[in-house]
């Protein structure tokens, strides 16, 4: 059984119709990298999977459900659906380790002790446990985003989207956001990555899909997406990305 | 020099500075205090409906904005005292409680009148503050499983309350003096106080200069206190 399933897809905003017609079908431990120009509704895509974006067509099956039911509880689904953000949105005045126990306690219902036992944990693995009672504003972007993953991660997602997770780093930062994904993924948590990173998406992803202009162009292996695309743009798209020298 | 010679200010100070820290500094105090929390609390109302996305809610606090913004805060206060407890009687009698009257003491309507006074305008600040929380906490939160209501009350709220409290002791320091508007709706507080003394004995010069003072004695510490906290309220966002 899939964990969620996209079907027909679209997203308007007002005369601009950013998703034209999506499918996709993601399966429980799926790593899937989202690639494309910008403008081509990927983010978009992303932000309707847990309805930060409201569809405006097409339906999305979570485990049998149909998210988009009018009465659906969608709080309740957003705990299933963990999200990262470009700029991390970490609570600034809460300290490194409330913020990845405020949600636990809040709507998991955790004891403070349980949801700090977890955090810390947490914290350990993706390399911060130092920084437990610092503030966000002290820290670098990397290490932010790091925090933003543990936050995630604490309310146990079914799947995490990662929205551009590495764009708004300083280059030498990427790499420890980047490690600590290869690792829950490792793990086999679902993942949903929209990503300028080709080499996170041919290494650790296990489905690469390319959009373009509001529609999926092509869903391949990595292997097969980098080293032989079969559709022109997806090319056209990765000559440009991958020898941004010009060459050819 | 007459004048100068009559000067008794021992005679004043003995006499109305005890008038004034007893019973006049109690229903300065008391009026501030629940006044300011009326005021927030008008001003959370008023904001959180201006940002609600019901466009009737938003017209009719636009235009009540309006109205307060468009009239003296002394009117207010008159109108209040004398005007609002007819009204009320009247509205009661047409609806069938034909025996009642609505009495209001001049310092009930003191406090109603400078606190929806100042709500109208600290709801601007606050809505300000709220609009200024970057979107991306409330999606943060939404994206963690809370609901629209908590992410208000937990995430934004608290922190659009740490950026407009510098802006709220401003208006405590403006609060406290705008209370002597009081005395022309008959509170006793320090102003009707002093006028009194002064109609009995004469001693105008003394006994309005120590009003004055006393003004000064509890708003400039309280003004500083508030400069002291918008400093450290910065400091802390950033």
């Amino acid at each position: 059984m899939p964990l969620m399933e996209i079907k027909n897809l679209q997203k308007q905003f007002g005369d601009l119709q950013v998703l034209k017609d999506i499918n996709l079908t993601i399966s429980k431990g799926d790593v899937i990298a989202i690639i494309g120009p910008s403008g081509s509704g990927k983010s978009t895509f992303l932000r309707c999977l847990n309805m930060l974006e409201d569809p405006s067509g097409g339906s999305i099956i979570f485990k049998d459900q149909d998210i988009l039911a009018p009465k659906f509880n969608i709080p309740k689904y957003r705990q299933k659906v963990g999200m990262c953000f470009q700029r991390f949105n970490l609570f600034p005045f809460m300290s490194v380790l409330e913020n990845v126990t405020f949600a636990p306690k809040l709507i998991l219902k955790k004891s403070k002790e349980e949801a700090q036992e977890t955090a810390l944990k947490l914290l350990d693995k993706v390399g911060l446990l130092s920084k437990a009672d610092a503030y966000p504003n002290m820290l670098s972007g990397g290490q932010q985003q790091r925090v933003a993953i543990a936050r995630t991660l604490a309310m146990e997602p079914e799947i995490i989207l990662f929205d551009e997770p590495t764009s708004a780093l300083d280059p030498e930062l990427v790499g420890e956001v980047l490690a600590v994904m290869r690792e829950i993924a490792k793990e086999g948590m679902t993942m949903v990555v929209v990503t300028h990173e080709m080499g996170f998406a041919s290494e650790v992803a296990h489905r690469v899909i390319f959009m373009d202009g509001g529609y999926v162009v092509e869903d391949s292996a990595p292997s097969e997406m980098f080293k032989n695309p079969k559709n022109d743009r997806t090319k056209q798209f990765l000559s440009r990305v991958l020898n941004p020298q010009g060459g050819a | 020099m007459n004048v100068l010679q009559n000067l008794d200010f021992p005679k004043a100070i003995r006499e109305l500075f005890p008038k004034l820290m007893g019973n006049a500094l109690y229903i300065v105090i008391l009026a501030t205090v629940f006044g300011f929390l009326l005021a927030i609390t008008v001003g959370f109302l008023l904001a959180l409906g201006r940002i609600s996305k019901k466009k009737v809610l938003n017209k009719l606090i636009i235009i009540f904005q309006e109205i307060v913004r468009g009239t003296p805060l002394l009117v207010q206060l008159v109108y209040m005292y004398y005007v609002v407890p007819l009204l009320i009687t009247l509205f009661a009698n047409l609806i069938g409680f034909k025996t009642y009257t609505c009495h209001m003491t001049s310092l009930t309507a003191g406090i109603l009148g400078l606190g929806i006074n100042y709500g109208t305008y600290i709801s601007e600040v606050i809505r300000a503050s709220i609009l200024s929380i970057d979107n991306g906490q409330s999606e943060a939160a939404l994206a963690l499983g809370l609901t629209p209501i908590q992410v208000m009350l937990r995430i934004v709220l608290p922190q659009a309350i740490r950026n407009s409290i510098p802006v709220f002791g401003n208006y405590l320091v403006m609060m406290v003096k705008d209370t002597s508007l009081m005395a022309y709706i008959t509170v006793q507080e320090f102003l009707m106080t002093t006028k009194a003394y002064t109609s009995q004995t004469f001693l105008t010069i003394e006994s309005y200069t120590i009003l004055a003072v006393v003004y000064l004695c509890i708003c400039i510490p309280l003004g500083f206190l508030a400069k002291y906290m918008e400093k450290k309220f910065n400091q802390k966002s950033r």
